[in-house]
């Protein structure tokens, strides 16, 4: 069952890439290349690691480069509203950590998009996370219905 | 008032003959790569709407089983662009080989009566498109395209039909009355990703009364340096009327299109790749010579919708950009002097 919280969609999300796209999955790995990084999302934290083929995510930890956000700037990020550039200078979205280490970041955020747009089940498991717990196709339907009622009344 | 067809006539047999739904059920020498859409456009000075219904092999499938794909992509423009990409299980799609006619969830095409019914319901967006599209030309049909070392693809085309019907976005619902369209259907093995880019367009009078149509496409390999195929069909009312090909034709293009309203589909690849518009030109030009005949055309583009498309073999992709514009149509073939001021569709790849 998909899930409205933000670390058990990359936790699954993670295995849908090991499972279906296993060339992005390998490609994150080694652009991560060992590197913890410290996410915290709507004040919820986990360190994730990405290591020999397994991932894991932590409560507790150091990062070597952390990241700071919330539901609504990955909503905007997703759906193309802003930019990662515009997220960062408004503090949407905030990160520190080395130069090296915020670029195997980025690497690491690209493949696994890449590997998202390949893969059957990670849609579903992002559509689940960012509309809540309620289906974006039923609340559509939902939608268009009421409508169309208030046309046709 | 829409127009009076008849259904025997030759462009609705011709369609009948040979826009069916191909997708084999075994693959040629288990050949992998299978890809078939039908893809229709609208374009007027105040809309665009983009609808493509596609059925690819999935490339990435790891269980050894034939797996498809099944994607359903709009885009339309009234105000700005909207749009998506909605993905389809199995089990909610219909396409048998041999009919004309999908379904794809609550989507869907069928060609009934000498018309093409589409219904294009976005799950996550909140676009309905509801159009009958009457063919008005003979359509013409390309086979054994080259894209590389494996089988060809085929290219069905109707290049002129008007559109009747409306599109809502959100709460704006925009009429279409007798709007220029177009459509194509393409199936055959190819992999994005692979040598190859294109370039392919349309374009027609503004209205109905206008005779003249054409339909472009330049084959190239991926970096656009070489020159595989290059055609520029001409239609006069529902008849082709002439062909160039291959030296007798000459493109140019020159500037980059300046937009700042550019959607880029799927969207989440805007976070990797945001929208630009570099490589697409803010003129294409053309001139066709050959036994007499001229025909030159000068497209300015003025809006832009790219689609991204993950390559089959590896995590880059390739970008399709659709552009709309204006068209000036000028020559003289057998004779006869064409002057046409117009709309078109140009359709570019980049890697």
């Amino acid at each position: 069952m998909a899930s409205a919280d933000f670390f058990t969609f990359l936790s699954r999300g993670l295995d849908a890439l090991g499972a279906e796209v296993p060339l992005a999955y390998s490609l994150l790995s080694r652009n991560l290349g060992g590197r913890t990084v410290r996410i915290t999302v709507d004040g919820d934290t986990r360190c994730l690691r990405v290591h020999g083929g397994r991932h894991s995510l932590d409560a507790d930890g150091i990062g070597d480069v952390e990241l700071r956000t919330d539901r609504g700037a990955l909503v905007s990020l997703v759906e193309a509203r802003e930019s990662l550039l515009s997220a960062i200078m408004t503090d949407r979205l905030m990160l520190r950590g080395a130069p090296n280490d915020l670029v195997a970041l980025y690497d690491a955020l690209t493949v696994f998009i890449q590997g998202a747009v390949r893969s059957s089940a990670l849609p579903a498991l992002l559509d689940a996370y960012l509309n809540g717990t309620q289906s974006a196709q039923r609340r559509r339907t939902a939608e268009m219905r009421s409508l169309r009622t208030s046309e046709e009344g | 008032m829409t127009p009076t067809l008849t259904p025997g006539g030759v462009v609705q047999r011709a369609i009948a003959r040979g826009d069916y739904v191909r997708r084999p059920a075994t693959r040629l020498a288990d050949y992998a790569g299978h890809k078939e859409w039908f893809h229709f456009c609208v374009s007027t000075v105040e809309m665009d709407i983009l609808v493509n219904f596609s059925l690819s092999d999935d490339s990435w499938s790891r269980d050894g089983a034939r797996t498809e794909g099944a994607r359903l992509t709009c885009a339309v423009r009234t105000d700005g662009w909207d749009g998506d990409i909605d993905c389809f299980e199995p089990d909610e799609v219909t396409a048998p080989s041999g009919r004309i006619g999908l379904r794809f969830g609550e989507s869907s095409v069928r060609y009934e009566n000498g018309t093409y019914r589409v219904t294009a319901r976005m799950r996550r967006r909140p676009i309905d498109v509801d159009l009958t599209l009457y063919p008005f030309t003979v359509p013409s049909q390309v086979n054994n395209i080259l894209l590389g070392d494996g089988p060809p693809l085929q290219w069905f085309l109707v290049p002129r039909l008007a559109a009747f019907g409306e599109v809502r976005v959100g709460d704006q619902r925009t009429e279409v009355a007798g709007a220029p369209g177009y459509h194509d259907h393409n199936w055959g093995y190819f992999r994005w990703g692979q040598d190859f880019a294109w370039v392919w367009g349309y374009g027609h009078g503004r209205t109905l009364g206008s005779p003249w149509t054409i339909a472009f496409d330049r084959l190239t390999d991926r970096g656009r340096g070489t020159d595989v195929e290059r055609g520029l069909l001409l239609w006069k009312g529902k008849n082709r009327h002439r062909l160039f090909r291959g030296t007798e034709l000459r493109v140019s293009e020159h500037g980059f299109l300046r937009s700042n309203d550019a959607l880029r589909l799927p969207r989440v690849m805007a976070m990797i790749r945001p929208a630009a518009t570099v490589d697409v030109p803010a003129t294409l030009q053309g001139r066709a010579e050959g036994r007499g005949d001229v025909l030159e055309f000068l497209f300015s583009s003025r809006h832009v919708c790219q689609f991204v498309a993950p390559n089959d073999g590896d995590l880059g992709s390739t970008v399709i950009s659709e552009l709309s514009g204006d068209l000036h149509l000028s020559g003289r073939i057998r004779g006869e002097p064409i002057e046409m001021d117009g709309r078109a569709m140009f359709e570019f790849l980049s890697g």
